[in-house]
């Protein structure tokens, strides 16, 4: 076998579950307090039983869980945006969703505001540009995808001219907060249990409907000839990819290159099928994010860093590889 | 199941490319669009498919309106070949003609061993087995094309709307789509075809339109209306008749 055979999907499956565990048992073993895997699975099991219980039931396995979450819905956005737009640069915040959550949750910091309201000015910025964007945009049909690819593109420039005035207004003391918001950061995950419930809603969706996404993804023309309605079909996979969106937004502000690159990084293993793509990805987004977010926590620890840095530190060389590969 | 076309005026870009049509395509003919590049071939063979909305009148299929069918239900009555399907398929060659199964396919997940069974008669068709597992943005220009033909196939209709099926093909897959498409016809099957090539629709079209730059439509037998004299208005050139081994065919004279 060559080494660009494609793989099994159901090996892929499986390789891949695995790396889950793996990455959610590291991610639960390692911090200030290091656990070894055996404490980590008895802590578990007996949830008030001692400190090393209470480490990883308060302070890991939330973030660890928001984590694995937060990749999954990206890499999922991702998949399902770049079969609604055709293009395969496009990410979950190419809408200008993640614009709008920005200078929602900016505002808000200037302000001076708790955490809670933060959290509501992104989710309501981040809903607002949702609307803007689709309202402005989104006409059904062959040659219009473009259309709403350039609107989400510049209300994407618009929300970042904004976002640096706000930078530039803010005190330096507040400036550093911003920029873990823009670059993305777990430490604060808000409203995980939706999240889930949106990520397995909008996750069972499409592994239904997945068919009907080949058919998209063989063309638009096509796929009204093979009996796709597209007016609906394209305004369900709008909907369904921003709320992924706002679901991620809350749990790590916007953290970039998990929706852009699992997607890319499972067709280049040979499996571009979506029944296959989107358990795939979403397996490799949450196992990818928790890598990173554990990285981020433990590297320079105490100090925190922004995981968006790893996502992009780790994940650049890797795509950058699989695409020589493929050369 | 006939396809009928009733006042049918189609436009595009402010172009009116036919006005008032009338058609019926039949089971068991096959029809031939010919004319010059830009007379609208495309456009009306996408307006009878249901994929281009008429400026006036209507196109039915069983006496029903195109537009009181869903698009499913329309899919699984007929196949359109495409000239340009305006995307990039990443999936391997078989999944890519699997979509061919997609109005007929009953399971959520999966596709069922039959429709598996009919891609893979129609990867043979084609000649297509061998390049089943590559990926479809591989392939040539010429075996992409014997895909989309294997896919429009594998949707097994009762109508063809295929537009240019011809292109890119070498001379043994033309005579082989060709023949693949007179047995649906012998079957029963309407056809309807977008073609260059005279020799083509002298010998498998039983009928043809002759679509002018300037929106005029001629229709009828074949054997009235592929004639020089009508074919040199068409094309506006001049043409020559060759003949040999009982066949008859024009090409353009230099």
């Amino acid at each position: 076998m060559s080494t660009s055979e494609p793989m099994s999907p159901r090996l892929l499956f499986i390789l891949l579950l695995s790396a889950a565990v793996l990455s959610l048992s590291l991610a639960l073993s390692n911090g200030a307090l290091p656990l070894s895997v055996a404490e980590v699975a008895h802590a578990l099991w007996h949830p008030a039983d001692g400190i090393a219980s209470e480490v990883v039931w308060q302070l890991r396995l939330p973030r660890v869980l928001a984590a694995f979450t937060c990749g999954s819905l990206l890499a999922l956005a991702g998949v399902l945006l770049q079969t609604l737009l055709r293009n395969p640069l496009a990410d979950p915040y190419i809408l200008g969703i993640s614009g709008g959550a920005a200078v929602g949750a900016l505002s808000a910091m200037l302000l001076g505001v708790g955490l809670v309201l933060i959290q509501l000015c992104s989710f309501s910025g981040a809903l607002l540009a949702m609307m803007a964007v689709f309202g402005l945009g989104f006409r059904s049909g062959e040659r219009n995808v473009y259309r709403l690819l350039l609107t989400g593109v510049m209300f994407s420039a618009g929300c970042g001219a904004l976002v640096s005035l706000l930078l530039t207004l803010a005190p330096s003391a507040q400036v550093q907060g911003m920029l873990f918001w823009l670059m993305g950061d777990l430490s604060h995950p808000q409203g995980l249990p939706l999240a889930a419930g949106v990520l397995l809603l909008v996750g069972t969706g499409a592994m239904i409907f997945s068919g009907g996404l080949d058919v998209l993804a063989g063309g638009l023309d096509k796929a009204a000839a093979l009996g796709i309605a597209l007016n609906r079909w394209q305004m369900a996979l709008y909907f369904a990819a921003a709320a992924l969106t706002v679901m991620a937004l809350q749990l790590g502000g916007s953290i970039g290159f998990v929706g852009l690159l699992i997607p890319h990084v499972i067709r280049l293993l040979g499996v571009s099928i979506h029944r296959w793509l989107i358990p795939l990805s979403i397996l490799l987004g949450g196992s990818f994010l928790v890598a990173a977010d554990t990285l981020a926590r433990t590297l320079w620890a105490p100090l925190q860093l922004p995981v968006g840095v790893f996502t992009a530190l780790l994940g650049v060389p890797v795509m950058l590889w699989l695409l020589g590969r493929r050369a | 199941m006939t396809l009928q076309a009733h006042n049918l005026t189609v436009a595009i870009g402010g172009k009116t490319l036919c006005h008032d049509l009338d058609i019926s395509i039949r089971p068991g003919e096959c029809w031939g669009i010919l004319g010059q590049n830009g007379a609208g071939k495309s456009t009306l063979l996408r307006t009878l498919a249901g994929l281009h909305p008429p400026q006036t009148g209507a196109v039915s299929w069983q006496a029903v309106a195109l537009q009181n069918y869903t698009r499913r239900d329309l899919a699984r009555h007929r196949a359109v070949l495409l000239q340009n399907e305006g995307g990039e398929f990443w999936g391997s060659v078989l999944d890519y003609v699997l979509l061919g199964r997609f109005p007929h396919r009953t399971a959520w997940f999966r596709y069922s061993a039959q429709d598996h069974a009919i891609a893979q008669q129609a990867l043979t068709h084609m000649e297509l087995t061998e390049l089943a597992a590559r990926p479809l943005n591989t392939l040539s220009g010429g075996e992409r094309q014997r895909a989309a033909i294997a896919q429009a196939w594998a949707q097994q209709a009762q109508c063809y709307l295929l537009d240019e099926p011809l292109q890119h093909l070498d001379l043994r897959h033309q005579a082989q789509t060709m023949q693949m498409f007179t047995q649906l016809r012998e079957q029963g099957c309407a056809v309807l075809m977008v073609l260059h090539d005279l020799f083509w629709a002298q010998r498998c079209c039983d009928h043809v339109l002759l679509q002018f730059a300037d929106g005029q439509i001629m229709q009828g037998p074949a054997s009235e209306l592929l004639t020089r004299t009508h074919l040199q208005a068409l094309y506006q050139c001049s043409l020559r008749e060759v003949t040999g081994e009982g066949e008859r065919s024009f090409v353009a004279s230099v």
